[in-house]
């Protein structure tokens, strides 16, 4: 009788703490090694990054100094206007948005709808022509971008933002990543809905584009970090200022002697990369989660 | 919020932005080169290659000429340097070229572009216009870059030459109180400026043009040439030409010369390794002057004329500018604006800003580049050699020419190769492009 009533009663007196004691240093050591590596690892990636940033708010003179001083003896903070002097830096971040989030727009939509209809939809040739663009995916874009220009210059869009655009919306690579997503997604839940009736529009804006939120989301944040990178092809398709991207407009800031502009180019490329970095850390968990594959 | 209100919203504003830019689209931005003409006034398409600060003056004085004069209007557009050529030859054969090209720094590479058939011949239209500017008025030597088969297709607008610059007050620590005139005198200056780890002197080494540029001036002053006179040969691996690379490296190999390249991505002279003290003396141009006398004074900065072999040489290197074949109105306007461009006043200003140096014998009287060269000293010794200098030759090769002798050119330099090898085995390469 006494135990049950013992047991009973609630615990209203707090556990006795262990003492704390240090983990010997045999044990400490991997924790340490772990983070020495990956300081080491953070300098080594972060360290152009902080480079350029301390470059840009140095005097031309000190920016090509040898032996090169690390933080500026003056810090210039002029050097981010004189860019806005040089060139309409306002209309090439204009331009480059406009274009990186179209394009962006075009590829997720366009390639999923196109995933979906390889992965899900069966109609005759639907394999010799997936085969077909992964051998196109082989083919450099050096390559091509000779007939291409032409084909734009006689459609009258270069020096447009539909000639920026358009031919950046196929994306193969897209293609396949969510063609890969489809397949391997289980099918209970898409029969169920056909056999209840439901067409192919509705069943792919209905359950699979939802479903393949997560993916979207991370080809969309790749698909704009490569567009507003995309130097070459927006390089060769441009020849008037109005229409200019940010990329573009940083070769206006570069020079082959004497009145080095290194440091307004360092601004430049500040202001460049500064849009990425903060896409890239609004959503890097799903970055990271696409390119490990845990996406299924 | 509910997914299909924020889905809905989504698709509103994606079709919102579509609609702007493609609004945007049309009404801006005219998809040729040529816009026609606005207002009565001919509009003028220039391509030009200035970056940075430069980019600003021209805006400036194109806005001046539009001021000036209404029957043209100049619009300026800046083009990229890399693949300039390929652009403009692209731009060329669709029918979307600019009407005037000013500041091509690249005047070998005009020979593809003049086989387009579309860049027009200046000959007769020198000595005409409202901006007097005759063949006389510009040196010899400029002029040829832009000569190809005997016709003049451009005009040299910016001149470049080099010369020696020095560290003033290191030549005072070592004793030695007057500049070297020949290679010789530089040599035993450089021994006596080689000490506690510095070195006497920086001779270029590195890919690219610049060793081959300052190497040419070393073959002509001892007597050689680059090529033949019908330019099919080449003729820079003679007695000569060996003679003049071996002045350098014999420098390399005593110890007095800077061993390795001091040039990188952004300047070709070395110019930082000297305002740091690794050597004091090295082979510079005029628009190097204010990097050095930011860097170490501009009390301590002297130059002095490029030394001597046998004979004073020089080479100049010019940015050219064109017209291509438009309406006889807009093919009038280029040539308006470029003989404007060209005037004493206009190149005084232009040169000031820049750096380069006069390609007009008249701008020697402006005043303003009198008063600029009165406070630059420095800059004369530059301008005076631009009386004997010569240019290099204006074949649609020379840029494969120039390459395989600048590989060449740096495995002597770097000791890699004697000499005589190096200029054998380049001029092989060099002769293997003539012969194509």
């Amino acid at each position: 009788m006494t135990l049950s009533l013992e047991r009973s009663l609630p615990r209203t007196v707090a556990p006795i703490p262990e003492p704390r004691r240090r983990k010997p240093l045999a044990a400490r050591v991997p924790g340490i090694l772990r983070h020495a590596v990956l300081i080491v690892a953070t300098v080594l990636f972060f360290g152009p990054f902080v480079w350029m940033v301390l470059v840009s708010f140095k005097s031309a003179q000190e920016a090509l100094a040898v032996p090169p001083t690390f933080l500026p003896t003056e810090w210039h903070f002029d050097n981010y206007s004189r860019l806005f002097q040089i060139a309409p830096f306002g209309r090439f971040y204009l331009n480059t948005v406009v274009v990186a989030v179209l394009s962006t727009l075009g590829q997720v939509v366009t390639s999923l709808m196109a995933g979906y209809a390889f992965a899900r939809l069966k109609f005759r040739g639907r394999n010799v022509v997936f085969v077909v663009l992964l051998a196109a995916l082989m083919v450099p874009f050096e390559v091509v971008f000779t007939p291409l220009i032409s084909l734009l210059s006689s459609l009258g869009w270069l020096n447009s933002y539909q000639g920026l655009i358009v031919p950046n919306i196929p994306s193969i690579l897209g293609v396949f990543l969510f063609r890969q997503f489809f397949s391997n997604f289980p099918s209970e839940i898409e029969d169920a809905t056909r056999i209840d009736g439901a067409s192919v529009w509705q069943r792919f804006r209905l359950i699979m584009a939802p479903m393949a939120t997560p993916m979207i989301g991370s080809f969309a944040i790749l698909s704009f970090v490569y567009n507003w990178n995309n130097f070459f092809f927006q390089f060769i398709a441009v020849n008037q200022t109005d229409f200019f991207t940010v990329q573009i407009g940083l070769t206006l800031l570069q020079s082959q002697e004497g009145a080095s502009n290194f440091n307004l180019l360092m601004a430049g490329s500040t202001l460049a990369v500064i849009p990425v970095l903060v896409v890239f850390l609004l959503f890097q968990n799903q970055i990271v989660k696409a390119i490990s594959g845990g996406l299924r | 919020m509910k997914k299909a209100t924020l889905a809905r919203r989504g698709l509103a504003l994606g079709a919102l932005v579509t609609v702007a830019v493609t609004l945007a689209a049309c009404s801006g931005g005219s998809v040729t080169g040529n816009a026609g003409s606005s207002d009565g006034k001919t509009t003028i398409t220039m391509w030009n290659q200035a970056t940075g600060d430069t980019a600003t003056k021209l805006t400036e004085m194109v806005d001046a000429f539009n001021q000036s004069q209404s029957t043209y209007e100049v619009k300026s557009q800046f083009i990229a340097p890399e693949g300039f050529t390929a652009r403009l030859v692209q731009a060329l054969t669709s029918n979307q070229a600019p009407n005037l090209v000013i500041g091509d720094q690249n005047p070998s590479s005009l020979g593809e572009a003049i086989a387009t058939g579309k860049i027009v011949s200046l000959d007769d239209k020198l000595g005409t216009g409202d901006y007097p500017l005759a063949a006389e008025d510009i040196p010899p030597g400029m002029l040829a870059s832009g000569v190809f088969d005997g016709t003049t297709y451009a005009l040299p607008t910016d001149g470049g030459d080099y010369a020696v610059i020095y560290n003033k007050k290191k030549f005072a620590e070592a004793g030695i109180t007057s500049t070297p005139t020949t290679w010789d005198e530089l040599a035993a200056d450089a021994k006596k400026l080689t000490k506690d780890g510095a070195y006497g002197v920086y001779l270029p080494i590195g890919s690219g043009e610049w060793p081959v540029f300052t190497y040419q001036s070393m073959l002509w002053s001892a007597g050689g040439e680059f090529l033949s006179e019908d330019n099919k040969k080449v003729e820079f691996d003679s007695p000569a030409g060996v003679t003049a690379l071996k002045t350098w490296t014999d420098m390399i190999d005593a110890g007095v010369a800077y061993p390795s390249t001091a040039a990188d991505s952004n300047q070709n002279q070395g110019w930082p390794a000297f305002n740091a003290g690794q050597f004091a003396m090295f082979i510079g141009g005029a628009y190097n002057l204010k990097s050095v006398q930011d860097g170490i004074g501009a009390e301590n900065v002297g130059v002095f004329t490029f030394p001597k072999i046998t004979t004073p040489a020089m080479n100049t290197g010019t940015d050219v500018s064109y017209v291509t074949e438009g309406t006889d109105e807009q093919e009038a306007g280029s040539y308006a604006f470029l003989s404007w461009f060209m005037q004493p006043d206009q190149q005084a200003e232009w040169d000031i800003a820049s750096g380069y140096l006069p390609t007009n014998l008249k701008t020697q009287d402006s005043d303003a580049w009198k008063a600029h060269v009165a406070e630059n000293p420095l800059l004369s010794v530059f301008v005076d050699q631009l009386a004997y200098a010569k240019s290099r030759p204006s074949i649609s090769s020379y840029s494969e020419i120039s390459a395989a002798l600048g590989a060449e050119l740096e495995k002597a330099m770097l000791r890699q190769k004697s000499p005589e090898d190096a200029l054998r085995d380049a001029a092989t390469a060099g002769q293997a492009v003539l012969d194509r």
